[in-house]
């Protein structure tokens, strides 16, 4: 399964999953991730931000990529270096440590 | 915020990516639906630090099923579904009662009529074939008790092997008397089990809940139940939800092999659980359990304020006890008061305890205003503190002065107080929340100080956290406290941009 996420120019978290709307001129990027191998994952969020280790969204809120192990980020501005990472939660509010941080440069 | 994973949470993904994740120690049964699929649904409000739930191991068959209605049941009935009996003494002689397994069901309010079965022959399950007691489909029943309320007899080594599960939602309630010279339940034989069943003195002042006050009890097993309400007013009377072996000093009551895991204790007025046997007893595992609001409601009395969990013995001597993974908070007196035994006190979060306090809010007299007290008596053993939190908010010490607090290591207590080597100093940042209502309350990150500081001990049976997760085995990091970071979750890894 493929989430898909809008981002936003406020930052804030809470991206819908399915959402298929694109911003016009915008680039998009495709992540995916290994799974965690636990029996309790609910599910799984991505954090962006555009400096290292800087996330827009404060943890816990960050875009809900569901149970999918790929999440596609749109509207994301040209000339623009982003970061990224991935949690994984479970049901109990229990939310994991993010994950390895990549980048992409939005040309 | 974090840019990478640090070399502690790499390994500990590594670890626990390759691990087989299990939610208990014991066995599945694969035949009872409510067990694989039913868990607990608690009572407590704070239910979001709930004990993990144990599945344990029981008959999927019997030789014979029997009903009984306490409302409207017959002394003299059949015990069947038509003709319910009233009593548990009335399955007594019944076919299979002699080894078992029988299913009984049980509904309404269910009088101890004394006691419950006291000295009756032919009433007995035997291991792998109990009898197995649950509620009646569709209903709920209630052990109220008006008597001595013996489950059992005063011979020592009676062997019972019955299971009470009140299945998912705690459908077996035992009701405690307002009466100190009564109890909920004297289980008084062996290999009694008490499951997901709730014992309440119903916002009472209460007695004592479940107790043993018979020579050589053995196996008695209380898991994934609900002590609560038993806090009202300041009388003084020393209530416990769990008291084995009591019995008058230098008496006959003694034990083997008690097993309280993960359970709920909460508003008692008196202790949570105390150990105190009369004889020499061995093995004690209180493991995975959340105690909170303990010990306020004794302070103006004789008894004084009272701890979370005491170990005393008043005659004989208890061995082998280990205190794990409970998640202790709000308590008048101490978390542990460890005056009897050797004791392995091993990764518990014991926070705000010795408040000294009365229920009204006056100020209570104590004798262990300390988050562990060994104490000085001649039955005290030595008490061993690895990976615990022990923080007073009040200020109190973690530790007494006693020389039988003789192992401690890798604790983390407040800043100029002492907790043994490669300890660790308390601030609010040790944990990600001290609000009571919030989910994360006393859970801990990666970025914790009580992450990955640990001293390993797996081999010692530390195999799990409070919340049922899988500790890091071989020669990994241990985290300090009841919980695991993050509750055990790895971060995902290898996060990638798709080309």
């Amino acid at each position: 399964m493929l989430s898909v996420a809008l981002l936003g120019s406020c930052g804030g978290g809470g991206g819908s999953s399915g959402q298929s709307a694109a911003a016009g001129g915008k680039s998009s990027v495709t992540l995916a991730w290994d799974p965690v191998a636990a029996p309790n994952v609910a599910g799984y969020r991505v954090y962006y931000g555009t400096s290292t280790g800087i996330y827009s969204q404060p943890q816990g809120s960050g875009l809900e990529a569901g149970t999918a192990t790929t999440f596609t980020a749109m509207g994301l501005n040209g000339g623009t270096r982003y970061y990224f990472a991935a949690t994984a939660y479970d049901n109990t509010g229990n939310e994991s440590d993010y994950s390895n941080e990549v980048f992409k440069d939005i040309p | 915020m974090q840019t990478s994973i640090s070399t502690v949470e790499k390994f500990r993904q590594t670890v626990l990516a390759s691990a087989t994740v299990i939610a208990a120690l014991l066995p599945m049964s694969s035949a009872i639906a409510d067990q694989t699929t039913g868990g607990v649904n608690w009572l407590d409000p704070l239910a979001y630090r709930k004990p993990a739930f144990v599945s344990i191991t029981v008959p999927s068959s019997a030789v014979a099923t029997y009903y009984i209605d306490g409302t409207s049941g017959s002394d003299g009935g059949a015990c069947s579904q038509t003709s319910p009996c009233k009593f548990f003494a009335n399955l007594c002689g019944k076919a299979g009662m002699t080894g078992g397994p029988v299913f009984v069901y049980i509904k309404g309010n269910i009088s101890s009529g004394g006691n419950y079965f006291y000295n009756i022959a032919n009433c007995y399950g035997s291991p792998g074939s109990e009898i197995y007691v649950r509620p009646w489909p569709g209903n709920t029943a209630n052990l109220v008790s008006n008597g001595n309320n013996v489950m059992g007899g005063d011979t020592p080594s009676q062997t019972h092997d019955w299971i009470f599960d009140g299945g998912p939602n705690l459908g077996i309630t035992i009701t405690v008397p307002n009466d100190n010279s009564k109890v909920g339940i004297r289980a008084n034989a062996n290999r009694f089990t008490f499951y997901r069943v709730q014992i309440t003195c119903n916002n009472g002042q209460g007695a004592t809940g479940i107790i043993t006050t018979a020579p050589a009890v053995a196996d008695l097993k209380i898991i994934n139940s609900e002590f609560y309400a038993c806090n009202s007013g300041t009388g003084g009377l020393q209530q416990s939800a769990v008291y084995m072996s009591s019995d008058a000093c230098n008496g006959v009551s003694s034990f083997s092999n008690f097993v309280f895991r993960n359970n709920i204790v909460r508003h008692m007025g008196g202790e949570g659980v105390e150990i105190n046997p009369r004889r020499d007893s061995a093995g004690v595992i209180i493991q995975g359990n959340a105690f909170h609001d303990i010990g306020y409601n004794t302070c103006n009395g004789t008894w004084n304020c009272r701890p979370a969990i005491t170990v005393d013995s008043c005659g004989g001597t208890p061995s082998g006890l280990q205190i794990n993974n409970n998640l202790i908070w709000d308590i008048s007196a101490s978390c542990v008061w460890a005056k009897a035994g050797d004791i392995a006190i091993y990764n518990n979060t014991c926070y705000d305890y010795g408040k000294q306090l009365n229920h009204d809010g006056t100020g209570g007299t104590v004798a262990q205003a300390v988050g562990i007290a060994a104490g000085n008596s001649g039955n005290a053993g030595n008490v061993t503190t690895k990976n615990n939190i022990i923080f007073s908010v009040v200020g109190k010490n973690p530790f007494d002065s006693s020389s039988f607090l003789t192992n401690a290591s890798n604790n983390i207590c407040g800043a100029g107080k002492s907790c043994g080597s490669s300890s660790a100093v308390w601030s609010n940042s040790v944990v990600l929340s001290i609000a009571e209502n919030d989910a994360n309350y006393l859970k801990i990150d990666g970025s914790s100080a009580a992450a990955g500081t640990g001293v390993n001990l797996f081999s010692l049976g530390m195999t799990l956290d409070y919340a049922g997760v899988p500790r890091l085995s071989g020669s990994g990091l241990f985290d300090i406290g009841a919980f695991l970071v993050n509750g055990g979750l790895s971060a995902p890894g290898n996060l990638r941009v798709v080309p």
